[in-house]
């Protein structure tokens, strides 16, 4: 069975097709590549796998459970959770607080719990700040745990997002061009931590422009030209396949 | 029901649906381009409204004058606000120009309700006789009010479809990024998106209370019906607004007649929310966050 | 200072607050010989601080109801209603009121929150109206435009709440309630979470945080405070008519979260405290008091955005601790550029 499985989906908003018939599957444990020039479809490929849209045709499958129509609530507690082209983040929340409130669906949460101060929710917030200093740690921003994230220069905001991420325990890590305005440095350490979150377990799918990263750390690329799949395959065959270099011309800076 | 009534129903209705109008695409096009609530919309009504009484009524200036010149008045009124008020809230969340616009109907009605007096006016009938429409009577003065309605309305029309001035408003409402890098200077549109506004609801005022009566809290009302209409017929959309505008102005005119005018106003209520189940950016909206 | 040391000495300075300021506000009727009047302005400010509370929950989630004072009215008329009627006191109409309040508040969330933020403020508006209208279209049971009469205060063994200071002590108790409900909420997980639906739905959302879900139960339960409210109002001032309760007493409320503050339980207390303080102050001027509260309002907008619970913030930026370093002082002043939404911070 396949961890995502997406069969025949269209995605259109009024007069624009932003997928077409597409069928796409990715199995436990990969890192997918998603790539392709601007505009073609890999956001919306995103939206409509979160449950942002509900797609036009079609239907996909998480591990075999149709997803189809669940909305971003139902994805995320099903195990898919996903970071933002634009960063995304609470602004005046610290980052703590950020990866706090991530851990929602596994801080076993409690209204009157909460509300009436138990031990029992004194406790398992105990754990959730462990849990989330963890988190920190791994993605390196610990010393900035008590900075507001509006407050943090551009490529720890990234790391955040993806730290919040991480939070909601995800089996589908799904991510929408994380390194994009980092340097050299920034970008070598996300790209170890993307490996580094495959380790642990978790399947990454990666939308990315830069394609030193696409290249390095995929084992499988998908490329989408106009909502259509256009080429899949190693990073070796991608790079050697005429339709991508064609459908990068006279757009993309197509370097490997 | 006899066709006399019905007329009588059309005859109010399309008058009050240009009057409704007016105002709703004033408030619709402050909203459109600058993104702010302007809550104290009415009370420019009610201000627009006073200005002509006090410049006709009182000053006995010609009626077309006093029109126009309240209208202007109230323009750069509007430029003030925008100025003093809204222009420093630009960017910053909505609630600020909600608040600030609530304090202004603080200020501007009790102020009115000391500088006018609670008493009800009216403002003095220019033109006299009436003509009959299958046994409805329709005066001159009401066909003038709704010929100057249109006007006003198909001269905006022309404003924003084909004028500089215009598309230019229009490109700041849709995108003002985009607008600004294409060289346009965002915030002469915002000036000038206020003032328009403003005046828009200052001249449906003025020609309301000639045809009705003015009073300072008349304003109230004003807000209430023009947000509707708006939120009906989408934010930032001229037509929605009109035809918003319209269909209030018909449902106003029919159930005030045939039932009160509690009816009337709950009525609107009740279709503005149906509608907004159905269709949650209202008529003609566009999808914005 | 090391930051464990500083926070024990906060907590001090709290516990030392709240004892000196519990010990001021129970003692109060005596402190000011019971002079009635004076009781009649603590009343008024316990319950506006409970609406300004319950509407500031509303707001952690990021939206502001303009139906806040009609769920008052529902708690008024029902509570009223108990006692005339059934002849119920008012200790069984007070929890029938809040419990009326709160059904109605759910059904009526339940489509009003799919709205967006924009328009929520007008269909709420909507919501009030409508509400207004009922309590006055039906002559005959809610006593239309003339409202209704007689709405005795109760009994406790040997306490008459007709007397003022009693009613004090009862008006305290519903405000320390209040208060202390939204507050525990909060600062809790709970209001993380409203918090997080406030800052970005669509963040939050993806977390797994069914947003509706949150919305509707805030709001519910702020119609709970409202309506709680309303019934020990009714029975206060003994009368109620439907304009006791319209859009001007929901757009007063939003003035005293407004200049409050809107980032803390504080916001509301010293908003609504103070502004009926000066509303009180002021009666005597008709109109010309209105026009202060919109001048307050636009003042409190153009200059001071974060409300009056930002002063103490902002006195320590300027003569306070001196920043060390960019980080510090970013921190600073990052908590109130955004004025109006700066939230708390986390490592609680």
């Amino acid at each position: 069975m396949h961890l995502l499985d997406i069969q025949n989906v269209s995605m259109h908003f009024g007069g624009l097709r932003a997928i077409k018939e597409l069928d796409f599957t990715m199995g436990e444990g990969e890192i997918r590549g998603l790539i392709g020039p601007n505009g073609a479809g890999k956001t919306t490929f995103f939206n409509v796998v979160s449950g942002v849209y509900i797609p036009t045709h079609g239907r996909f499958f998480f591990k075999g459970l149709d997803i189809t129509r669940l909305r971003p609530h139902g994805t995320a507690r099903l195990g898919i959770v996903r970071t933002f082209q634009a960063i995304t983040l609470f602004k005046n929340f610290t980052a703590l607080r950020s990866v706090m409130v991530g851990r929602h669906l596994h801080s076993r949460y409690n209204f009157l719990g909460a509300l009436l101060n138990t031990p029992g929710y004194r406790n398992n917030e105990q754990e959730n700040l462990e849990r989330s200093l963890e988190i920190l740690e791994f993605m390196g921003l610990s010393k900035y745990k008590d900075e507001l994230a509006l407050n943090l220069p551009h490529g720890h905001q990234r790391a955040l997002g993806v730290a919040i991420a991480m939070a909601a325990e995800p089996r589908l890590l799904m991510l929408d061009e994380p390194v994009t305005g980092m340097n050299p440095e920034e970008t070598a350490e996300m790209m170890g931590l993307i490996k580094k979150i495959r380790e642990r377990g978790i399947s990454v799918l990666l939308i990315e422009h830069d394609m030193k990263v696409v290249m390095g750390i995929c084992e499988k690329i998908t490329v989408l030209n106009f909502g259509k799949k256009i080429a899949e395959g190693t990073p070796q065959e991608i790079r050697n396949d005429p339709t991508v270099h064609e459908a990068y011309l006279g757009g993309e800076d197509y370097a490997s | 029901m006899t066709g006399q009534v019905l007329a009588q129903m059309a005859i109010t209705g399309i008058t009050l649906g240009l009057i409704y109008g007016l105002i709703a695409i004033g408030l619709t096009l402050i909203f459109g381009v600058m993104r702010v609530i302007q809550y104290a919309h009415g009370e420019i009504y009610m201000l627009g409204a006073y200005a002509l009484y006090y410049l006709f009524a009182v000053y006995h200036l010609p009626y077309w004058l006093s029109l126009i010149l309240s209208t202007v008045i109230i323009f750069f009124l509007g430029v003030g606000l925008q100025l003093l008020l809204f222009r420093p809230l630009h960017g910053k969340p909505m609630l600020y120009s909600l608040a600030v616009s609530l304090a202004l109907i603080f200020i501007i009605s009790s102020g009115g309700l000391i500088a006018f007096g609670a008493v009800v006016k009216g403002i003095p009938s220019v033109i006299s006789g009436q003509i009959k429409i299958f046994g409805a009577e329709l005066t001159y003065e009401r066909l003038v009010i709704a010929g100057i309605s249109l006007a006003l309305i198909l001269g905006l029309w022309f404003l924003l479809q084909r004028t500089k001035v215009g598309i230019a408003m229009r490109a700041v409402a849709e995108d003002p990024e985009t607008s600004s890098l294409q060289g346009i200077n965002n915030r002469r549109m915002h000036f000038i998106a206020f003032g328009l506004g403003s005046a828009l609801a200052s001249i449906a005022g003025g020609l309301m209370g000639t045809l009705m009566f003015i009073v300072p809290t008349m304003g109230f009302m004003a807000t209430v019906k023009a947000f509707m209409i708006v939120i009906m017929g989408g934010l930032g959309s001229v037509v929605g607004a009109l035809v918003g505008g319209f269909i209030i102005g018909f449902i106003d005119s029919f159930l005030t007649t045939l039932a009160s005018s509690e009816l009337a106003y709950i009525m609107g209520f009740i279709v503005i929310l149906v509608l907004l189940v159905f269709k949650p950016s209202g008529l003609f909206g566009q999808e914005w966050e | 200072m090391s930051t464990a040391i500083r926070a024990q000495r906060k907590k001090i300075g709290i516990v030392l607050l709240g004892v000196v300021g519990g010990a001021f506000l129970l003692a109060f009727p005596f402190i000011i010989g019971q002079a009635r009047y004076t009781e009649h302005v603590a009343i008024t400010i316990c319950f506006n601080v409970a609406m300004a509370t319950s509407m500031w929950l509303i707001w952690s989630l990021g939206f502001v109801s303009f139906a806040h004072a009609g769920f008052m009215g529902i708690g008024a008329y029902t509570s009223a209603l108990f006692l005339i009627r059934l002849g119920l006191p008012m200790w069984v109409g007070m929890w029938a009121g809040a419990f009326m309040g709160a059904a109605i508040g759910l059904v009526v969330s339940l489509p009003l929150m799919r709205t967006r933020a924009v328009y929520f403020f007008m269909a709420s508006w909507a919501v009030g109206e409508v509400i207004k209208r009922i309590f006055a279209y039906y002559r005959n049971f809610l006593g239309g435009w003339e409202g209704l009469f007689n709405i005795k205060p109760p009994k406790l063994g040997p306490i008459d709440f007709a007397n003022r200071t009693a009613y004090y002590y009862l008006a305290l108790l519903l405000v320390v309630f209040v208060v202390v409900a939204v507050a525990r909420m909060n600062r809790s997980r709970t209001g993380w979470i409203f918090w997080s639906i406030h800052e970005s739905e669509l963040l939050s959302s993806h977390l797994g945080i069914h947003a509706l879900k949150y919305k509707v139960v805030a709001f519910t339960i702020a119609c709970f405070f409202a309506a709680l409210t309303g019934a020990l109002y009714a029975h206060y001032h003994q009368y109620i008519n439907p304009r006791s309760f319209d859009i001007w007493v929901s757009e007063f409320t939003l003035v005293h979260i407004i200049v409050g503050g809107l980032s803390s339980v504080a916001g509301p207390i010293l908003g609504a405290s103070i502004l009926t303080l000066i509303d009180e102050l002021l009666r005597p001027t008709e109109f010309y008091r209105v026009i202060i509260f919109g001048v307050i309002l636009i003042l409190t907008v153009l200059f001071l955005p974060g409300g009056l619970e930002s002063i103490p913030r902002r006195i320590k930026a300027r003569f306070g601790r001196l920043p060390e370093d960019q980080g510090t002082r970013k921190r600073l002043l990052g908590a109130f550029t955004d004025g109006l939404s700066r939230k708390a911070k986390g490592g609680e």
